[in-house]
């Protein structure tokens, strides 16, 4: 078997390739941008389950607790630890993840859920604050 | 490689069973443990809710007033207003409102009708119906009825169709023609307000009794008597010792809906 126009065919695939793969190499050469973690407003008491848990499952969680609380008035949540928590976006998470304390940490949870789902792309359900309310605004908006 | 139909099928059907178990081993650290899931707490609960109103004794417009602002402050409801200060019918939101008494029961009204009933203005608000039409035409589930007999909302679903507001023959629903928050003079911030889109209606304070309160109608008619509240299917509720001793009637009880909600005449 003879390989025609070799001299064409290599050097182009070699093109090709490193194209195709250019958004790999570029993320694992290139620079990452940076990023810091959201800081809730009570830095040092744990969250509700494991960061990792949370980070992995939140979306889960969230959706899980609207439809037990919303449809079967299941609105206790025990947590690994045995701890019992209110299934509440605003009582709870937001206790923490909303209001910003004095150093500004963790402002209202549009910026805190944005923080990390900017960085890895992830789109951000933003109408959830047309109707739950994040404690940080409560005042500034009624009339 | 030649490959043969029958050694396409065999590698094909061993990669589906390897993705999908792939799929599995995958969202399994996902789930969240059936073991997170927990008992209610100290919550009111009933088999089925049902209020009783005596229309006598809320002939005092500031005690009907009250209930309407207890319950619409409770639940962050709009108050939309034209520019001379008049209520906007068009936008207006209501969970318990007052209705003259010839529109609360047309059926019951004649024009020899006791002057005192004929005149005044009745409590009116979602009857939970234990035939509820507003469920039957929900298309996407977001209205329906919960085990201990009322009739919920979950505005996450809602689509604004509307269906629910022309199948409900109480008038007990209303539209959110505009983004209602900057209509609400002081926002609760433990109850969520509502979109722009979605239909909205009195909930029977689901969210108060699992705290072990009464709705907040109830308790701001205090021990008037006007309001009463309780388990239809507990014989010794208040609500039955009210509804074996007094004659009482229902809104459009001729359509089958099956109302909890009753009047003392």
């Amino acid at each position: 078997m003879k390989f025609y126009h070799g001299q064409y065919i290599l050097p182009g695939l070699v093109v090709f390739l490193v194209l195709i793969t250019f958004p790999m190499w570029y993320g694992v050469a290139g620079s990452k941008p940076p990023f810091a973690n959201p800081v809730p407003n009570t830095a040092g008491e744990k969250c509700i389950e494991a960061k990792a848990y949370m980070r992995a499952n939140h979306m889960q969680m969230l959706i899980r607790w609207r439809d037990e609380v919303v449809r079967q008035g299941e609105r206790t949540y025990t947590a690994k630890d045995g701890k019992q928590w209110n299934k509440s976006l605003t009582r709870t998470c937001m206790a923490c993840h909303g209001q910003a304390n004095e150093k500004g940490q963790s402002t209202s949870p549009a910026t805190y859920c944005e923080h990390c789902h900017a960085y890895v792309g992830v789109h951000t359900p933003t109408y959830c604050w047309d109707c739950h309310i994040d404690p940080a605004t409560v005042g500034k908006e009624g009339k | 490689m030649a490959v043969d139909r029958r050694a396409f099928l065999r590698i094909s059907s061993l990669a589906t069973v390897g993705v999908g178990g792939g799929q599995w081993l995958l969202a399994a650290p996902g789930r969240i443990a059936p073991e997170a899931l927990s008992p209610r707490g100290k919550s009111l609960k009933a088999e089925r809710w049902g209020l009783v109103i005596d229309i006598r004794k809320c002939l005092d417009p500031d005690l009907r007033n009250r209930c309407v602002k207890a319950c619409h402050k409770a639940h962050n409801v709009p108050d939309f207003r034209n520019k001379d200060g008049t209520p906007d019918r068009k936008n207006e939101i209501k969970w318990i409102w007052e209705e003259p008494y010839d529109r609360v029961f047309p059926s019951q009204y004649h024009e020899f009708l006791a002057a005192e009933l004929s005149h005044v203005s009745v409590l009116t608000l979602c009857n939970h119906c234990g035939n509820p039409p507003c469920v039957r035409v929900c298309p996407t589930k977001a209205t329906f009825r919960c085990d201990d007999g009322i009739v919920a909302m979950d505005s996450h679903r809602c689509i604004g169709c509307r269906f629910c507001i022309a199948a409900c023959p109480y008038g007990s629903r209303s539209f959110n023609w505009k983004d209602p928050r900057p209509r609400i003079k002081e926002i609760n911030p433990d109850y969520p307000t509502r979109t722009k889109g979605v239909v909205e209606k009195c909930n029977f304070c689901s969210e108060r009794l699992a705290e072990g309160k009464l709705p907040a109608c109830v308790e701001a008619a205090g021990d008037s008597g006007a309001l009463i509240f309780g388990d239809l299917h507990d014989k010794n509720s208040k609500v039955r010792q009210l509804l074996n001793s007094r004659y009482t009637i229902r809104r459009k009880p001729e359509l089958g809906t099956e109302p909890a909600v009753f009047y003392v005449v």
